[in-house]
């Protein structure tokens, strides 16, 4: 190989393109304003987003009723039996009060702040009644005090007060009957919000036992969000008025995400809002790969320099080689003292040389608005020279079995555009149904846009992007292998 | 690989295949060095498959070729660069300059020094008279001129034997003579033309000449030769102003001037072995009460000569 001949080629294509002067100015706008353009967000119908949720909401455990029986037992002024069925038969002979426990004691208090505790007293003065209401009122809201941390309940006493004719001794020492009905608080939060992101289409939830599990699966890209509901979530919602929701987050499918916290808002909502009233939860987010200040421009650039490379070194090489055999040229340079391998390497290196070009000139763009992206540049630049040789000499194969220029537009539609969609680029793979993302992996912007998106984002080492690095490298090998062959074809 | 050192290209039965047509058919031929070699046939005879193989850039399907004693299968680059190749189209950039179209075809033919390459350049744009186009884009040129850039592009780099397909093809009778000229000088300087041609008149020029038709050489010799195969026989042609050409009389002295006679509109044209009969012919016209107004007395031409063997030979 003689690397004269190959600069020879490079740079009669150099003069050619120079030439051109619409080619030449799309070649250098196209890139800038679709950068520009891309800097405005895009959105888009995103659905079936994997999200992993850990609830380890046990709900609330404790009653209310208990609360206030302890209390009660504790007051030295007062004897409390639990729960005797002929309470009321023993009622001012046994027991001075009976104290009835709703049902719904803890859920009434919990949810609107009122709930109907029955007590009947039945003693002997009035003075003995009015100490032992007040005594049990005192208690009662001491114990929904320390409890709910509210200081008002509406507690509706039904008071007898059975007077006899004579009056007995003074006691302030009572027996009190309470009767515990309260079943407590039974609705898990946690329960009915994973309920709800279950039932929603856009996302694609998978339960998980474990927080390191829910982690793990972002981690590995299985997942682009992962839910962690806590243990106390139910009681803090109830007893504090406020809790809090963990998300791990994958930045760098920032579509995705958007999607995945949509629905667990409107999870959130429709259970929390509509049982209180208000959103009392605060979505706590940790990125795990990206951050929020990264802009739709810091996702698109690195991928999209990949593209812009691809697409260019495809068409333009496709139809400067097409003309070189249609004119004759080609012909020419093979009874020339060049080899097959020069010709192809020959426009490899012009290409080359363009596709930096384009990516410094979209990186420039790009700078303007956020400059993340110098910080991996040089990885990304190998990446995408690699790219647009594969697409080159692939460029070079294909046009021997065109026949016109036109052909080579036509390729734009087969080649070029179902990679904007498919690779990833844009809208997230996981958009589409399996046939089409099998259809992905054959294209190799896929393979760039993945690898970019792990270096720039999930920093990345050649080891964690080795599998997109090989084929990456082994549709640039087959290129040169097809388009040399297909040269050897023509000669024999 | 050095074979015979007499010739500049040599072939043994060549032959090339495009699936069940046989485009050059066992076609075995020498050129000496220093000579210019035509190769005339119709459209489709396989002239340019020939040349493709010669070159390099079509591999045969059977028999040898040697082109400067290398076999043609296997030319290394250093043997390319010895070659000069002129396609049929013009086969040159469109968007570049002549002048950076000849430097391209100087480069990938060895010249990498850029001021012997200028020289090259240089040289050849004064010998081919195409300063004024120069700098001009190859899309902007007259047909004739592109034919020069893409003589200029396979002559650049002074290669010793040219290979030229059509290389007039197109273009206006002057510039004809022009390229025909340079042709000449060029195999005066010691370089071995090949060249094909439709044109009956070019092949004339030729030192020798090949007649191909469907794939096979039907007969190679210098034009004299060629002409001597069909017959040595020489044509008058006489014009007749006034009178009646009385056939019958005519034919009764055939024998005698040992001359054929026919009529074509108010021509007789009487084809003659020996000057001898001339005279003795106008006797007769004029005894025959006939004014001549023109007379004309030529050779055979190639074409009549090829028009002869491809209808004897052809079927």
């Amino acid at each position: 190989m003689d690397t004269h001949n190959v600069f020879s080629i490079s740079l009669r294509i150099f003069r050619q393109i120079k030439r051109d002067r619409r080619t030449l100015g799309l070649m250098i706008l196209a890139p800038i304003l679709v950068t520009l353009l891309f800097s405005w967000a895009f959105s888009g119908e995103i659905t079936n987003v994997p999200v992993a949720i850990c609830n380890e909401d046990v709900g609330l455990q404790e009653k209310v009723s208990d609360i206030i029986i302890q209390i009660l037992e504790n007051n030295s002024n007062m004897n409390v039996t639990l729960n005797d069925i002929e309470a009321f038969n023993k009622l001012g002979s046994e027991y001075q009060a009976v104290v009835i426990l709703p049902e719904h004691l803890t859920e009434d208090l919990v949810l609107s702040g009122t709930a109907e505790i029955q007590i009947y007293i039945n003693v002997t003065t009035y003075l003995e009644a009015q100490v032992l209401t007040q005594y049990l009122l005192n208690n009662i809201s001491k114990a929904l005090r320390d409890f709910l941390g509210i200081n008002e309940t509406h507690i509706i006493i039904n008071q007898t007060v059975q007077l006899p004719l004579q009056q007995p001794p003074m006691s302030y020492f009572f027996n009190v009957c309470i009767l515990d009905c309260d079943v407590g608080f039974r609705t898990v939060l946690g329960v009915l919000i994973v309920e709800q992101l279950k039932e929603n289409p856009d996302i694609n939830l998978k339960v998980v036992s474990t927080r390191d599990t829910c982690y793990k699966s972002v981690i590995n890209s299985e997942s682009v969000a992962g839910i962690i509901i806590p243990g106390n979530f139910t009681s803090c919602i109830l007893l504090k008025k406020e809790a809090k929701i963990l998300a791990y987050i994958n930045g760098v499918e920032r579509e995705e995400v958007l999607t995945a916290f949509k629905a667990i808002e409107e999870a959130i909502d429709s259970v929390i809002v509509t049982m209180f009233g208000k959103r009392i939860i605060e979505l706590s987010k940790e990125y795990v790969y990206g951050s929020e200040e990264i802009s739709m421009i810091d996702f698109l650039a690195p991928s999209f320099l990949g593209f812009i490379a691809m697409a260019f070194a495809f068409i333009i090489s496709g139809v400067l080689f097409l003309r070189e055999r249609l004119l004759g040229t080609l012909e020419r340079m093979l009874a020339s003292s060049l080899t097959q391998t020069e010709i192809v390497l020959g426009y490899l290196l012009s290409f080359l040389v363009v596709a930096t070009i384009q990516s410094t000139l979209i990186v420039v763009t790009t700078c303007f608005f956020s400059t993340q992206i110098l910080n991996n540049f040089l990885f990304i630049y190998f990446l995408v020279l690699l790219l647009a040789m594969g697409s080159v000499s692939l460029s070079i194969f294909l046009s021997s079995y065109m026949k016109t220029e036109l052909q080579v537009v036509q390729m734009i539609p087969i080649f070029i555009i179902p990679q904007i969609f498919l690779s990833g680029l844009i809208i997230p793979l996981r958009s589409f149904p399996e046939i089409l993302i099998s259809v992905a992996y054959l294209l190799p912007l896929t393979y760039y846009v993945d690898a970019v998106k792990k270096i720039t984002f999930m920093n990345a080492t050649l080891h964690d992007i080795w599998l997109q690095l090989a084929v990456l490298t082994a549709y640039f090998l087959l290129g040169i292998f097809l388009s040399i062959k297909k040269f050897r074809r023509e000669i024999a | 690989m050095s074979h015979t050192r007499n010739y500049i290209v040599e072939t043994y039965e060549l032959t090339k295949r495009f699936g069940e047509i046989i485009a050059v058919n066992s076609v075995s031929f020498k050129v000496p060095k220093g000579i210019i070699y035509g190769l005339i046939g119709p459209n489709g005879a396989g002239k340019t498959t020939l040349l493709r193989m010669l070159v390099g850039i079509l591999k045969p399907d059977g028999g040898r070729g040697y082109i400067l004693g290398k076999d043609i299968t296997s030319l290394s680059p250093k043997d390319r660069t010895r070659i000069g190749y002129m396609t049929q189209h013009k086969a040159l950039y469109m968007d570049l300059t002549a002048r950076e179209n000849i430097d391209y075809f100087a480069r990938i033919n060895g010249v990498k020094d850029p001021s012997k390459r200028r020289e090259l350049v240089d040289n050849i744009i004064d010998l081919l008279e195409i300063e004024q186009w120069a700098n001009k884009l190859v899309e902007h040129l007259s047909g004739g001129a592109q034919q020069l850039v893409s003589l200029a592009c396979a002559l650049v780099h002074e290669p010793e034997i040219l290979i030229l397909d059509e290389p007039t093809i197109g273009i206006n009778p002057i510039l004809r003579r022009k390229f025909w000229a340079y042709f000449k000088s060029l195999r005066d300087e010691g370089k071995t033309l090949i060249i094909t041609t439709h044109y009956i008149e070019e092949a004339e020029r030729c030192d020798t000449v090949a007649l191909m038709h469907n794939g096979r050489f039907i007969a190679v010799g210098k034009p004299d030769e060629l002409r001597a195969l069909v017959s040595k026989e020489r044509i008058l042609t006489i014009d007749i102003l006034e009178g009646i050409i009385n056939l019958d009389k005519l034919k009764k002295a055939e024998d005698r001037l040992e001359v054929k006679i026919r009529i074509k509109n108010n021509q007789i044209i009487a084809s003659f072995k020996s000057f001898d009969a001339i005279p003795e012919l106008l006797s007769l016209l004029k005894n025959l009460g006939l004014r001549i107004r023109a007379i004309d007395i030529h050779r055979y031409s190639l074409e009549d000569v090829f028009t002869h063997l491809i209808s004897s030979k052809g079927e």
